[in-house]
C-alpha cells in the first residue's frame, strides 16, 4: 500500500519537474482494510531512495459511518459491525470509513 | 540554505486506482471471454484448495474449468488441480501476501481463459489483504474454517463484507471445536447482509451440492 502511495506521488512529482516531495497526506478509512501504524512503519521503509526520501505522511482517519436509507443514521464500531437495522431491520449501508486515497501531495519545485 | 518553492497539488486520488483499472480491464477480458472468474479467498489453510478440488469434482465434465494458483513460492496447489486433470497456472508472488490485477494480468498472457465456463483464481491465505485488491473476477468467494471461530467476521469484517457468498467450511469439526454454526452464521450475516452463505464439509462432502449448483447458476449461458 505504501508502494502504491509512492508510485503515485512520485508519477505527479515527476510530471510537473519537482525536485522532492515533500508531504503527501492521505485519508485513512477506518474500514479500509489498512492499519495506521502499519502504513506509517511501511511507509519509513519504502520512502527509501524514492523522491519522498524525506517526506512526511500526513494520515487522516476517517471514521465509520453507517446510515439506514429508511431511518438514518445507525451507531457502529468496526469491531462489532452490524449491517442490519436494529429499528426496521433492513441493510445498513457504509457512508464513511472505506476511503484510501492521497488528498495532496506537497512538491519542492 | 536554499530557498525552495513549495507546490500543493490537491487531487483525490484512490491509492490503488492503478490496481482498479488493471482490475477493471480484466474484469472486461473476462465478459469477451464469456468466463466466469472467482476469486478464492481465505485465511491460511481454510480449505480453498480442498474446496476447489471438491467444486471441480462436482463440475465435472459439465463445466470446462480453469485454475490460475496463487501462493508464496510453491507449486503444490496448483499440482493437486493438475492431477485432476483441470488445466491450472502457477503464480508466485515471492514476498506479497496478496494477488493483485497486474500478477493476473501477466498470467493471462500465458494462460489463455477463453475456452473455460469458469475460471478459479485462488488467493494467497490471508485474511486480510486479499480483500483490497480486486483482480477482476465477477465473484468474490471467502471460505472460513470454522475452528477459526464465531467472533472473526467481526474481528475481520472487510473480507467478509466483500464477499459474494461466504463458504463455511470444516464443518464435520464442529463437535470439536465448540463453535457455534449459529452464532456464525448470524455474524457473518451482520457483516454482509447480502452474502449467500453455504455451511460446508469438504471431508465429508455436505453442503457441496448446494455451492455448486449456486455458483453454477452464475455461469453465463451459450
Ligand atoms: N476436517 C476437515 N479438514 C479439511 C476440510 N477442508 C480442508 N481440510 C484440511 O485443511 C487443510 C488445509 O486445506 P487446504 O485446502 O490446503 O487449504 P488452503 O490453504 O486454504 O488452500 C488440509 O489439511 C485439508 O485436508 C474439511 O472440510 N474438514
Ligand atoms: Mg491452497
Ligand atoms: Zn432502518
Amino acid at each position: 500500500m505504501a508502494l502504491s502511495i509512492l508510485e503515485l506521488a512520485e508519477d505527479e512529482a515527476r510530471q510537473r519537474g519537482a525536485t522532492a516531495i515533500r508531504a503527501i497526506a492521505v485519508r485513512l478509512g477506518e474500514m479500509s482494510g489498512v492499519v495506521r501504524d502499519a502504513l506509517e512503519f511501511s511507509f519509513e521503509v519504502a520512502r527509501n531512495g524514492t523522491l519522498a526520501g524525506a517526506a512526511s505522511l500526513e494520515i487522516e482517519v476517517v471514521p465509520l459511518a453507517t446510515r439506514c436509507p429508511a431511518c438514518g443514521d445507525v451507531p457502529n464500531t468496526l469491531h462489532d459491525l452490524c449491517l442490519l437495522c436494529p429499528d426496521c431491520g433492513g441493510r445498513v449501508e457504509i457512508a464513511a470509513g472505506r476511503e484510501l486515497e492521497i488528498r495532496y501531495v506537497d512538491l519542492e519545485c | 540554505m536554499s530557498t525552495s518553492n513549495v507546490e500543493r497539488v490537491a487531487n483525490a486520488t484512490p491509492v490503488l486506482v492503478r490496481n482498479q483499472e488493471l482490475a477493471a480491464a480484466n474484469y472486461l477480458a473476462f465478459e469477451a471471454d464469456r468466463v466466469l472468474a472467482v476469486n478464492l479467498m481465505s485465511a491460511p489453510g481454510a480449505g480453498k484448495t480442498s474446496v476447489l478440488e471438491a467444486t471441480l469434482r462436482a463440475l465435472g465434465g459439465k463445466r470446462r474449468a480453469g485454475v490460475i494458483e496463487g501462493d508464496l513460492e510453491t507449486t503444490r496447489d496448483a499440482d493437486r488441480i493438475l492431477a485432476l486433470g483441470i488445466p491450472a497456472h502457477q503464480i508466485n508472488t515471492g514476498t506479497v501476501c496478496h494477488l493483485d490485477a497486474r500478477m493476473v494480468s501477466r498470467a493471462l498472457e500465458q494462460f489463455p481463459v477463453g475456452g473455460f465456463d469458469v475460471l478459479f483464481i485462488e488467493n494467497v491465505g490471508n485474511l486480510v489483504c486479499p480483500a483490497e485488491f480486486d483482480l477482476g473476477e465477477r465473484l468474490r468467494v471467502m471460505v472460513f474454517s470454522v475452528t477459526e471461530g464465531a467472533d472473526k467476521p467481526k474481528k475481520y469484517p472487510l473480507m467478509f463484507h466483500r464477499s459474494h457468498a461466504v463458504l463455511l467450511n470444516k464443518i464435520d469439526l464442529l463437535p470439536y471445536c465448540g463453535v457455534s454454526l449459529e452464532e456464525l452464521t448470524r455474524n457473518v450475516r451482520e457483516v454482509n447482509p447480502d452474502a449467500a452463505i453455504f455451511p460446508v464439509s469438504c471431508r465429508t462432502g455436505e453442503g457441496i451440492a448446494e455451492w455448486v449448483s449456486w455458483l453454477d447458476a452464475q455461469i453465463p449461458g451459450e
